[in-house]
């Protein structure tokens, strides 16, 4: 089983996030910011779907630093934030994120960038 | 805070200290009730994802009956029905009756002959009577040398009591048999009526059936496409409902991005022009300009949060609604193939009776049989008692035969005088031969019948047959019992599981009056952004000066979302500054998806 992490400060996001994923059979860690998340990696971490604007530590903090540990360097990172300028977004993508999803999602496209991703 | 010109009017300062006044705390308001609603997110996305769990477990249940009442079990029936059916076309041979019949016709017109046999018999035991009388007269006449005659004369009538006595017996058979052979007639009439009632009706309760486990079938296969297509819908609904919740979050951004620009907007209305935030504003003028397009436009922010988040509690609403409806449906949809409906018996219960009926109907006639058996085997024996009696006259002929040699052998040695003795020998020996005659006539009719068909009958291998036939439609009565019950419970599970869903979606639908609570904090806030815009357009005079207070453009770079960009250019007049980000959909993700 793969296991995915979710990292938001919004509590009812990483619940949608972890209901989602869990209902497709996958794992679920959640993380609540940047900082969580580094704290909560590990080697079994398959994934990461993150948002951008956190306390503590952003999003694009997070890619970056996870991009620095070698267990991570290749692993699937999803931005998932209301931010849909195209700076952002690229600035996410200088930082080594895979891809980006604007909020709100729906069940199935979650599901979808993920088998996609993780294929 | 920087000393107020004159010039500019009390108003105008007025207005602007209204403006501190009322911004004090304006964010605190809608922010409080916000995150009291956190804990009701919480609470809505643990039930939906409990409703989404229990909504696929109905429709798993709701697929499995209908799997049940379409799939291998009810095929199964159908082709024991089937195969049951054909054996009862087998046992409902009538040819086999008639052919009973006539034999019944041939044995009982086999008695009535030997009745007439019979009759022959009696006027040669009178003869032979007669005959013994004559001989003991003519033994008499003779004196001394007939007295070897009177020997004769004496088995010649006890030969005549024998065959009396054989062939009376022989009568007495005979009239039995035909009484069996009309009594198994008239039961073998009554037999074939009652088969051919049971299995006419037997048919068509068999075709009935059939035609009800195919419409049975049929239903189910309509059930479980519905309860497929319901799935689906319900796994949308689902997806709404995940949608909706976000805009918890997506609000969020909002209200804080409005509390932080109306904190900014008190603190220049406070410090005034020159200073702190309002230090490029020329006078009062200005900064109360300022503070009219901020109050302005944190208005539209809010009535666009509002709209937003109001939008997206009615779907999440609806959805939840569907889900409960849904459910509702394809229960109601699946239960019905095994559940009574208005009064009538569930189509397995209904086949469960007929097959019982026709199971009893069988058992009914398969005693009949027995006792038709019973007759046969009475017919079978009174055929071999027969048999054995004519073997007894058969030997009284021979003996007849030796008597009438003896007599004429004695009538030789009498000479002259014994001539008349030698014609009652020769009379004798002519009723021996008259006595074989008739003897080889019964033999003759007795050979015509095989009395092994009526033992054969009598042992019954039709009554195995009805056996096998009863037993496999009651092991079939009880496979279908079976299935019924299976099909109720699954139907009670299937009704139980999606009352009780429906109802915990009804009361969660209900719980959904939290968000009126932040809905009117956000319109509160509002109303209180449009009286100050409309005291602040009040004091400033007519054509006043208008420029852009920096603030607006922090608060520009602020935003996160594409949304809060638009209704800022729209209340300023602005356009153009939002880029289009759609990543479009080439991969089929959707716009708001972009893979690097």
């Amino acid at each position: 089983m793969k296991t995915i992490m979710t990292v938001d400060d919004s509590a009812s996001v990483r619940q949608m996030v972890a209901f989602t994923l869990k209902n497709a059979g996958y794992s679920v860690i959640e993380a609540s910011d940047g900082k969580d998340a580094l704290s909560k990696i590990g080697a079994k971490v398959d994934m990461v779907i993150t948002d951008l604007n956190m306390p503590n530590m952003d999003g694009i903090s997070l890619i970056k630093a996870l991009r620095a540990m070698p267990a991570c360097k290749f692993i699937p990172i999803i931005m998932l934030t209301t931010e849909s300028q195209a700076g952002r977004k690229q600035e996410g993508k200088d930082a080594g994120a895979t891809g980006w999803i604007v909020k709100p999602f729906k069940p199935e496209q979650l599901l979808s960038v993920v088998q996609k991703v993780l294929r | 805070m920087a000393a107020i010109p004159q010039s500019e009017g009390d108003n105008l300062l007025q207005a602007a200290q209204l403006c501190a006044g009322g911004l004090e705390g304006l964010g605190l308001g809608f922010l409080n009730s916000f995150h009291g609603t956190e804990k009701d997110f919480l609470r809505l996305g643990a039930q939906l994802e409990g409703f989404s769990s229990r909504s696929s477990q109905t429709s798993a249940l709701a697929a499995g009956l209908t799997e049940l009442t379409s799939g291998e079990a009810v095929a199964e029936a159908s082709a024991k029905l089937a195969a049951n059916l054909e054996r009862l076309g087998g046992i409902c041979d009538v040819a086999a009756t008639d052919r009973q019949l006539a034999e019944l016709g041939r044995v009982g017109s086999m008695g009535a002959k030997l009745g007439e046999i019979m009759n022959d018999f009696a006027r040669l035991v009178k003869h032979l009577s007669m005959l013994g009388v004559s001989t003991r007269i003519e033994s008499a006449r003779l004196g001394d040398q007939g007295a070897g005659f009177a020997t004769l004369a004496d088995d010649v009538e006890k030969l005549a009591g024998k065959i009396g006595e054989s062939s009376g017996k022989i009568l007495v058979s005979a009239n039995e048999l035909s009484n069996q052979c009309r009594s198994a007639s008239i039961s073998l009439k009554q037999m074939d009526e009652a088969r051919k009632g049971c299995s006419i009706s037997a048919l068509s309760l068999l075709e009935a059936d059939l035609s009800a486990l195919e419409g049975l079938t049929r239903a189910s296969r309509e059930a479980a496409d519905s309860v497929s297509s319901l799935s689906r819908s319900v796994v949308s609904s689902i997806s709404e409902a995940v949608l909706s919740m976000q805009f918890h979050d997506i609000i969020r951004q909002q209200l804080e991005h409005v509390a932080e620009a109306a904190e900014e907007a008190r603190d220049i209305a406070r410090s005034g022009p020159g200073e702190g935030l309002a230090a490029e504003a020329a006078d009062w003028e200005e900064v109360c300009d300022w503070l009219h397009s901020i109050a302005d436009l944190q208005r539209s922010q809010l009535g666009n949060a509002r709209t937003r988040f109001a939008k997206a509690m009615q779907t999440l609403e609806d959805s939840l609604a569907s889900i409960g409806s849904q459910v509702r449906e394809m229960a109601s949809g699946a239960a019905s193939l095994a559940a009574k409906e208005a009064g009538q018996e569930g189509v397995l219960a209904q086949i469960e009776a007929g097959v019982g009926q026709i199971a009893a109907s069988l058992r009914e006639y398969s005693q009949l049989e027995t006792g038709m058996g019973s007759i046969m085997a009475q017919v079978a024996e009174s055929i071999a008692g027969m048999s054995s009696i004519v073997g007894e006259i058969e030997e009284v002929g021979s003996e007849i035969e030796l008597i009438a040699i003896n007599a004429s052998i004695k009538a030789a040695h009498t000479g002259d005088e014994g001539k008349a003795l030698g014609v009652l020998a020769s009379a004798i020996q002519k009723l021996s031969v008259d006595a074989r005659g008739q003897t080889a006539r019964i033999l003759e009719l007795l050979g015509s019948v095989d009395a092994a068909t009526f033992s054969a009958n009598a042992q019954g291998d039709q009554g195995a047959r009805l056996e096998a036939v009863v037993s496999g439609l009651d092991a079939e009565v009880a496979s279908i019992k079976a299935l019924d019950h299976e099909a109720a419970t699954q139907a009670a599970m299937v009704q139980s599981a999606a009352e009780e869903l429906s109802g915990d979606i009804a009361a969660a639908v209900a719980s959904l009056d939290f968000r009126w609570d932040l809905i009117d904090a956000v319109t509160a806030a509002e109303t209180r952004l449009q009286e100050l815009v409309d005291e602040l357009g009040a004091a400033l005079p007519p054509g006043h000066r208008a420029s852009r207070a920096p603030t607006l453009m922090q608060m520009l770079q602020r935003y996160t979302m594409d949304e809060e960009r638009l209704v800022h250019e729209q209340a300023l007049g602005l356009s153009g500054s939002v880029t289009t980000t759609a990543s479009g959909d080439d991969d089929g993700l959707g716009d708001n998806v972009e893979l690097f």
